[in-house]
């Protein structure tokens, strides 16, 4: 499969392009600037902070800026992935930072299934709402740590 | 927002953000930063043998070589563009070729890691640090 991955054309054009690499490696980081910001700006909304803005308002709105960052995130993680994929598989702190996202998005998928917005004072809702934050947080600073043990 | 809810917040969030940074430093040790040079020695390091696999890309080149003693060696070279301006290309050299690498190895004396300035290929001197190359010809 990382034979596969590694032969895939966008892979040779990223490890040969001297400016498309840099490219893609910053949409990845203003996406997940943004995800990362809008998960937490929703979270911190949930546990009591910025209560002048409504929480099914904040909601509507992040949710949708959140998915977006994250399609993009995906998308430009994955094609920066298949530049070196057999490196990234023996990276321990690669595959933290993938069991960490999954956490991340198995929470916040939970958090959207069975509403927990519309009960805010619930312990449930600001449990997970505070996991959220430390998930996201954990996944975005491994995701730095990757290139410091390659 | 009333400022108690972000106090008992941070209350909160101190004690596990601590020990996730104290874990991350623990865990880290020698292993850490592969990226500059504070984790290679200071003293020049030369290592000659045989390649075993060459890599000019993204994010950055490295080569395996196998030493006279058959030790595998990882060596980091520049990122892609230093390297391409210092004329080693991905078909300028292949597995089986002799070569000679020239940097700063690991301080930790387990890990068969360096990093190189110069390689020298074929009687070519690639120097993708050339600053460090040049005070290496000064030293």
């Amino acid at each position: 499969m990382i034979e596969a991955l590694e032969a895939f054309w966008l892979g040779d054009e990223l490890r040969r392009s001297v400016w498309l690499y840099p490219l893609v490696s910053a949409t990845h980081i203003l996406a997940l600037g943004m995800l990362v910001t809008s998960a937490i700006l929703m979270d911190l909304r949930v546990l009591g902070s910025g209560t002048r803005l409504a929480l099914p308002d904040v909601v509507a709105h992040l949710r949708v800026v959140a998915m977006f960052a994250l399609i993009v995130a995906v998308s430009t993680g994955a094609a920066l992935f298949t530049v070196r994929p057999a490196i990234y598989f023996a990276n321990p702190i690669f595959l933290t930072k993938m069991t960490l996202l999954a956490a991340a998005l198995f929470n916040a998928g939970l958090f959207t299934l069975l509403a927990r917005h519309r009960t805010p004072e619930s312990w449930l809702t600001k449990f997970m709402a505070l996991t959220s934050i430390f998930l996201w947080l954990a996944v975005l600073l491994c995701g730095r740590l990757i290139a410091f043990f390659d | 927002m009333p400022e108690h809810i972000l106090a008992g917040l941070a209350r909160r969030l101190a004690a596990p953000l601590l020990a996730l940074s104290l874990s991350v430093a623990v865990f880290s040790g020698p292993a850490l930063a592969h990226h500059g040079w504070g984790w290679t020695e200071d003293a020049w390091f030369e290592l000659s043998g045989t390649l075993t696999e060459i890599y000019v890309g993204n994010p950055h080149a490295t080569l395996t070589i196998e030493a006279e003693d058959g030790t595998l060696w990882d060596v980091d070279l520049a990122p892609l563009f230093r390297t391409l301006n210092a004329g080693f290309e991905q078909d300028i050299a292949a597995p089986g070729d002799p070569v000679t690498v020239i940097g700063h190895r690991s301080i930790d004396p387990g890990e068969t890691h360096m990093k190189a300035v110069r390689v020298i290929h074929g009687g070519i001197n690639y120097d993708v640090y050339p600053a460090r190359a040049a005070g290496y010809d000064n030293r």
